[in-house]
């Protein structure tokens, strides 16, 4: 190794690695250097490769083609354990823990504290588990099981478990995507405690202000090439980056400014809603072809807000009107059968049959609607898939690819693609681009508009506020199961949004 | 389509092929009598098998340990009602699957709406249904023979083909466009692979659990009440070796246990494969500690078998140029904890 670099040499460096899934290539010849003591933003659109080329440094892979030298030589990698044992350690976008076990077990599971005679010390483990979740801002009950925890606080402990291996080299995969503001803050100022003391870091986010605000090195994919990479000194050439991850200048990443529209009936009315802890009594008018955005912090009722109007959570108090008509549904088939139709927050576990394929996924709705459960509407579903899948653009090989196999934000416009089957006068999203890259995002967001633009309307829980702010036409605030604010027209400011959110006036 | 028979017509391929050996080894097993005599059999534990097909594919661990409890309900109820004459036979059947049915959706509201464990559930509703099966009978003491009717369904021939056969052929071509061609079917399948996600699709997750239990339930009933035709009365007990068996053609015949899929094509033509080779361990005087190793045996084998072809199917179709080697628990230990 040459001493006259500038910098420390990279201790895990993955040389022209490529990789390809059914004949497509997922990576192509790609070089990556994270180098100790920095923060290494990896930045792509879904599909671009940035996952693939992670769990190939992490082990959980094998490439096609290249090498991974560890301090300057050659290592193979056949299982994460050996990259954990080399230093390597990714905490990913899905928290890969086991819901049933508690979360101290969590933390440490394939790699148990053991005393004497080989037993799990249990003492030593907990006291470390605190320490661990204090040190990531987390503060729960280490004993109750992971799968009451939230979307957040799982991705919380998925990364202070990737801390407590004491990598040289941390990947984060979109660490903050379930993350709150404050959240991030506290995990950034993390991740930056741990560069100093000699990590090397990879950061993967859509979120281009929190690349700007952390990393010190940018590498940008696009269709599995590296397509640009430069060192940042705290600032981010934005419509530079944008031009690389899409590839064409024409399409620009801001959506095109929406026609105000007659805002004049209400097509659903909240009174004094309330279910257990999370909503305390919440109120709002929702008007035909609207789009209403929820901002607020994670976790201040908002997910439960829409899963509570969906049928799909029990109400303890409050009115819901649809259309004039009070609803006390029991179950989700009681709103659908109203065109009231929910694209939930975990798109795996909630919205798809991961073993089955697009069209399948597809035509779940139509057929768990249809009136007469025996007969299939076969040539009927076909033709709604042959036409659904232009319409949202999804990208697929056809109706019969595995939902799995698709990426993130063509997996989210199936899950949207589904209702339209049927009639939809209030179409709830519960972060409906998480995880997508921003060209999926913008058609989704322009599904959205065609739909309500038909006179339906769509209410909208993102935990970015920019996105918020980009494609709604007012937008509540909530704070502690309440909506404290309600912005429209030139109030619709990322100041406003954030002030209320912290449940201050601004 | 390709994907749906290749089961199905390898387990019949391995049941022609024991048959070919058994003719060999003996000749005159592969007589039209003997064959005919091994499809009746078959029959029965093809009911029974149904009845997994469905449970299992309902998800959430789905099993039902009281097919067994509720085929000895149906057979001593139908006897007891049909009191040995043809004309009463149509109403006993009834009244048998209807028996059978209630115990099935009381299964079905404890898993479903109680949220007991199948495996618990099914076991205790078994342990109930046969100690009031055996209360009944010693208070009542009823008629226990089957009517001639229903002795010539179970047991006779019409034109060398067994009735009870052609009632098997009629009950599974409904079975196969029920499961896997009517809407209810993708709905029962879509409960299975993912409940959550079909729930908030719009399906009534809890009513399609309950009728599946209630379904399994009137079938081994049903089971039961022509058992009782097949043997020529009903006793206690009579529809106990199945309650393990019928699990394992379900399982052969590519049924998972996690849920979400209901191949009836191929449980029956498990039913029929497991039933040969029964027979032929019979035939070659293999003693019961014998076939039972052999039975094991079979069942490790064909579960490690799909298993490997599953893996080489998804590493064929991963690599259509080149030969990467995916590490099969790395890639899927993350998807696995993040459905449960």
């Amino acid at each position: 190794m040459t001493e006259t670099l500038p910098l420390p040499p990279a201790c895990v460096t993955a040389r022209r690695i490529s990789k390809s899934f059914g004949g497509v290539a997922a990576l192509d010849s790609v070089d990556l250097a994270p180098r100790p003591g920095r923060v290494l933003g990896l930045l792509g659109a879904n599909g671009s490769g940035k996952s693939t080329l992670c769990r190939i440094i992490a082990g959980e892979m094998m490439s096609d083609g290249g090498e991974l030298l560890v301090d300057g030589q050659p290592a193979r990698f056949t299982t994460p354990k050996d990259a954990v044992r080399r230093g390597v350690v990714i905490a990913h976008q899905h928290p890969s823990l086991a819901p049933d076990l508690p979360v101290w077990e969590n933390l440490f599971l394939g790699m148990e504290r053991c005393g004497r005679g080989g037993f799990v010390s249990r003492a030593g483990s907990r006291r470390a588990a605190w320490h661990m979740l204090q040190a990531v801002g987390l503060d729960i009950d280490i004993d109750q099981p992971v799968e009451r925890l939230s979307a957040a606080e799982q991705q919380l402990v998925e990364i202070a478990r990737a801390l407590s291996r004491e990598p040289r080299l941390l990947i984060l995969d979109e660490p903050t995507a379930a993350l709150s503001a404050a959240l991030v803050d506290r995990l950034f100022a993390h991740v930056r405690a741990l560069a100093a003391s000699g990590t090397a870091i990879i950061f993967i986010s859509h979120r281009l202000q929190e690349v700007e605000a952390l990393c010190d090195d940018l590498v940008v994919l696009r269709n599995g090439r590296r397509v640009g990479s430069w060192e940042l000194d705290g600032s981010l050439d934005e419509a530079r980056v944008l031009d690389l991850l899409t590839g064409d200048s024409d399409a620009p990443a801001r959506l095109t400014e929406r026609k105000p529209r007659d805002t004049q009936d209400v097509v659903l009315t909240l009174e004094g809603l309330c279910a257990g802890q999370a909503l305390r009594g919440v109120d709002l008018d929702l008007h035909s072809g609207e789009i209403l955005g929820i901002a607020g912090l994670q976790g201040q009722g908002q997910e439960q807000l829409l899963d509570t109007v969906a049928g799909f959570r029990r109400k303890d108090g409050g009115r819901i009107l649809h259309r004039g008509r009070a609803l006390s549904p029991h179950r989700p088939r009681d709103m659908i059968r109203r065109g009231i139709c929910l694209v939930p927050n975990d798109r795996h576990r909630q919205g798809l049959f991961m073993d089955q394929t697009v069209g399948e996924n597809l035509a779940a709705v139509a057929l768990a609607m249809q009136p007469r459960p025996w007969r299939l509407r076969r040539r009927r579903l076909a033709e709604f898939v042959r036409q659904t899948i232009p319409r949202l653009l999804i990208k697929t090989r056809g109706p019969t690819q595995p939902v799995a196999t698709l990426s993130g934000g063509n997996q989210q416009k199936v899950v949207i693609g589904k209702w339209l089957e049927g009639p939809v006068d209030v179409l709830l999203l519960s972060d409906p681009t998480k995880g997508v890259d921003l060209r999926a995002r913008r058609e989704i967001y322009d599904t959205i508009g065609d739909l309500v633009a038909g006179g339906s309307a769509a209410l909208v829980y993102a935990s970015d506020i920019h996105e918020l702010l980009h494609h709604c036409d007012r937008i509540l605030v909530m704070y502690e199961g309440r909506v404290v604010e309600t912005l429209s027209g030139s109030a619709m400011t990322e100041q406003r949004v954030i002030a209320a959110s912290f449940g201050r006036a601004a | 389509m390709n994907k749906h028979l290749a089961r199905p017509l390898a387990l019949i391929g391995v049941a022609i092929l024991l048959l070919l050996v058994g003719q060999i080894l003996m000749p005159g097993f592969l007589s039209l009598g003997q064959v005919s005599n091994q499809l009746k059999i078959a029959a029965f534990l093809g009911i029974f098998g149904l009845c997994q097909t469905i449970v299992i594919a309902a998800g959430g661990q789905g099993l039902d340990l009281s097919v067994g409890a509720s085929a000895t309900l149906g057979g001593i109820l139908g006897a007891a009602l049909m009191q040995g004459s043809n004309g009463l036979t149509a109403p006993a059947l009834l009244a048998a699957v209807a028996a059978g049915g209630l115990v099935g959706i009381v299964n079905g509201v404890g898993i479903a709406l109680m949220r007991v464990p199948p495996l618990v559930a099914t076991l205790a509703i078994a342990s109930v249904v046969d100690g009031g099966t055996i209360l009944g009978v010693s208070i009542v003491h009823p008629a226990n023979s089957a009517s001639p009717l229903l002795v010539a369904i179970g047991g006779w021939a019409s034109g060398g083909v067994p009735n009870i056969v052609i009632v098997w052929a009629v009950l599974g071509a409904i079975a196969v466009w029920l499961l896997s061609a009517s809407a209810w079917g993708k709905r029962l399948t879509a409960t299975g692979a993912n409940p959550l996600a079909a729930l908030l699709s719009g399906n009534h997750v809890t009513g399609i659990r309950i009728a599946a239990y209630g379904l399994s339930g009137a079938l081994a009933a049903l089971a039961g009440f022509l058992l009782t035709g097949y043997v020529g009365q009903a006793f206690f007990g009579l529809g106990d070796p199945y309650i393990l068996t019928s699990v394992v053609v379900a399982v052969i015949g590519g049924a998972t246990l996690a849920g979400g899929r209901a191949p009836y094509a191929g449980v029956a033509a498990a039913a029929i494969m497991m039933t040969v080779l029964v027979s032929l361990l019979t035939a070659l005087a293999i003693g019961e500690a014998g076939r039972q190793i052999i039975f094991g045996l079979v069942l490790l084998g064909f579960l490690a078998l799909d298993r490997m072809m599953k893996g080489s199917l998804r590493a064929v179709i991963l690599s259509r140029f080149r030969t990467p080697t995916p590490i099969a628990a790395a890639s899927s230990a993350p998807d696995t904890s993040r459905g449960g």
